[in-house]
């Protein structure tokens, strides 16, 4: 734990609560997994919850209603992917499939337990707590913060009802500091839930990690399940609103926007359809980050869909490219790296190939680093600098 | 290639450099005092002579500047070097010769660093190579004051730096406010500073109940090398445990080499240990890919 660190931050970029719907898109592109097995054919009619395609792991479900207009390739952050195109009929038409008929009154605590293994990849049998963890890493992102923010009651709802339906002792909600909206609100109904507990984290950059979370809140990872507030928001739109994954929350921001705020938008939706109608610029000269400032990629955002693992979006000034010095040989890039790894040996591709699966792409080597060297471009695979 | 992260933490080497400079002060100030304004107000010189720590120092800024340009390289960078090789040196080289020496031993400096055949401690080496202009005149590193021995100072003075030593290296209080102010910068090697102090500090309480003198004790040319010298900008181990080891090690070696050369010890370990630096930082990494 003590080599995480709270990261310097301009605390003139700040996020609205103002949640922005783009809820009525005229297309989405819902990108195909490898070796999916695709259920749907072109001019095909879906609607909302209607399977799309499936893999090993999971069903991926149409998020609107309308007409398949076939596959297209389209990049997905910085990879391109066959995705199947559909056509919005704006009428929102549901189906709701059988294993999602639950209701929290009358559960049947086998079906769900085989629903949430199936569905979400969590396993609550013989588990002693819950952590539900509202903690954004990256700076200037506040998306996981804000889905406790809106849908805490029904999060806390949810929670109880699962501890009472597999025996589990605690729950923590675990959030950081600087939430004090989030505090606030949940101080006001925690008496209603005896067993759910509050914990507030210091702002350390990597807190929200699984591993380093346990650690600060010295729990075991046998007897853990950790669930983020974002996975929540979709177990309780299954169980509670009979829905399936159909949109999600998003935080653009930057500091080359004047209106930073929280979308939410339909998967598979193009991101710049929805942002042409709300972002208001301060500057021509830009530069796209999907997923954080330290540990995100670059993005074309006349690319850039919505989709599972996109959870920011920020707009900065285009900064004048920094030359990295000689190596001063300081030794703080291998005493910052929290997973324990010497950065100063990924140019060796036999160190990277050990390493590449233990390192976090937490950026936090390059952010240290007092001559600017980008170590993540080793990890890109370029090993000639 | 993708430029992430796009936030830096916002210290950099140029904070780094500007904390040496800082540092740097409080030595410059006693050294202007030891050895030029408390001759001139003992009658002990002329009044101009209380510029010779001075005309050290600006030389020293000239010729690094000159050099950095010619070789256009990074103009701090070799303006440091040069003034820290000579805050320590004599005040009585010879102010003719320094010059030329001085700005030899950066080109040769330079030139060995070009042909990359081996690493070494710059300062260190220039420093060494500074005795040059001191030996022309005679190798003797007592001020007026102290050929004259008329002062009996005491164990307090001497700590305020009133002994025997470089024109602005002597003062242990001033390098104990330096070392604050490096210390207060996250890049400044103080793992490797601290393990030479504590290395050469046990060898010298031990020295000091064997031959029961504290000269060793309160050299504070020592004590400016491992602070100043040691913590190189480039060449040191890259993991802050072994910079400690290597501090304790080089403490212990410089202090061995101090009952020979009282003055040149420090420059010496450290010039010769950092030639094995490479070695170090190979066996560093042959660690982490074996483990």
């Amino acid at each position: 734990m003590e080599k995480l660190i709270e990261l310097e931050r301009d605390k003139t970029i700040l996020v609205s609560s103002n949640i922005y719907n783009y809820d009525k898109p005229d297309k989405v592109y819902m990108p195909i997994d490898k070796e999916a097995t695709i259920l749907v054919g072109s001019n095909s009619e879906v609607k909302i919850g209607t399977p799309l395609y499936k893999t090993k792991k999971e069903v991926v479900t149409s998020p609107i209603s309308g007409k398949v207009e076939g596959i297209l390739k389209v990049r997905v952050i910085n990879e391109e992917r066959d995705s199947i195109v559909i056509l919005n009929d704006f009428q929102e038409k549901k189906i709701i499939v059988p294993q999602v008929k639950i209701n929290l009154k009358n559960i049947n605590k086998d079906k769900l337990l085989k629903l949430l293994k199936l569905q979400f990849n969590i396993d609550l049998e013989n588990k002693k707590e819950i952590v539900l963890n509202a903690i954004d890493d990256e700076v200037y992102v506040l998306t996981e913060n804000f889905y406790l923010f809106w849908y805490y009651e029904g999060f806390l709802e949810i929670l109880d009802k699962f501890a009472k339906i597999f025996e589990i002792q605690n729950i923590t909600v675990a959030i950081k500091a600087s939430s004090s909206e989030n505090i606030n609100k949940l101080l006001e109904c925690l008496g209603m839930y005896p067993n759910i507990k509050l914990k507030i984290l210091p702002n350390l950059y990597l807190i929200g990690k699984k591993k380093f979370l346990l650690d600060y809140l010295n729990l075991e990872e046998e007897n853990t399940v950790v669930i983020k507030t974002s996975m929540l928001y979709d177990i309780y739109n299954l169980i509670k609103r009979n829905r399936q994954k159909s949109d999600k929350l998003i935080t653009i921001s930057g500091d080359a926007i004047k209106n930073p705020t929280i979308i939410k938008v339909k998967m598979g939706v193009k991101l710049k359809d929805a942002l042409d109608n709300f972002l208001e610029y301060k500057s021509d000269d830009v530069i796209y980050i999907a997923n954080g400032l330290m540990g995100g990629e670059v993005v074309d955002i006349n690319n850039i869909i919505v989709t599972n693992n996109l959870d920011s979006l920020m707009v900065m000034r285009k900064k004048k490219e920094r030359l990295e010095g000689k190596c001063l040989n300081c030794g703080a890039c291998i005493d910052i790296c929290p997973v324990g790894i010497n950065p100063l040996l990924l140019s060796n591709k036999n160190y990277y190939l050990k390493v590449k699966d233990k390192c976090l792409r937490c950026g936090l080597c390059s952010y240290i680093c007092p001559v600017y060297i980008n170590f993540n471009k080793y990890l890109k695979g370029d090993r000639n600098e | 290639m993708n430029k992430l992260p796009y936030i830096h933490n916002s210290k950099d080497i140029n904070s780094l450099i500007k904390s040496y400079f800082l540092a740097i002060v409080p030595l410059i100030l006693f050294g202007i005092y030891k050895n030029g304004l408390a001759l001139y107000f003992n009658g002990m010189v002329k009044f101009k002579m209380v510029f010779v720590p001075i005309y050290f120092i600006l030389v020293s800024i000239i010729v690094g500047f000159i050099v950095a340009k010619i070789f256009k390289d990074n103009k701090e960078e070799y303006i440091f070097i040069s003034l820290i090789s000579t805050l320590s040196i004599s005040i009585n080289t010879n102010l003719m010769i320094f010059p030329i020496v001085l700005f030899t031993g950066l080109v040769v400096v330079k030139y060995l660093e070009k042909m990359k055949k081996f690493s070494f401690n710059k300062s260190a080496a220039l420093r060494i190579i500074l005795i040059l202009a001191l030996v022309i005149n005679s190798y003797s590193y007592l001020n007026i004051s102290e050929k004259l021995d008329k002062f009996n100072y005491n164990l307090f003075d001497r700590f305020l730096g009133l002994e025997i030593g470089g024109i602005a290296s002597t003062s242990i209080l001033a390098l104990i406010i330096s070392f604050i102010i490096l210390a207060l910068n996250k890049y400044y090697k103080k793992d490797m500073a601290i393990g030479a102090i504590i290395g050469y500090f046990m060898m010298a309480l031990i020295g000091l109940i064997v031959f029961k003198d504290y000269n060793l004790l309160l050299n504070g040319g020592a004590y400016f090398a491992f602070i100043f010298i040691l913590p190189d900008i480039y060449n040191t181990p890259n993991h802050k445990k072994v910079m400690f080891l290597y501090g304790i090690v080089l403490g212990v070696i410089v202090y061995l080499l101090s009952l020979i050369l009282k003055f040149e010890a420090p420059f010496i370990g450290i010039l010769l240990f950092s030639l094995l630096v490479p070695l170090i930082n190979k066996k560093i990494a042959n660690k982490y890919l074996e483990g």
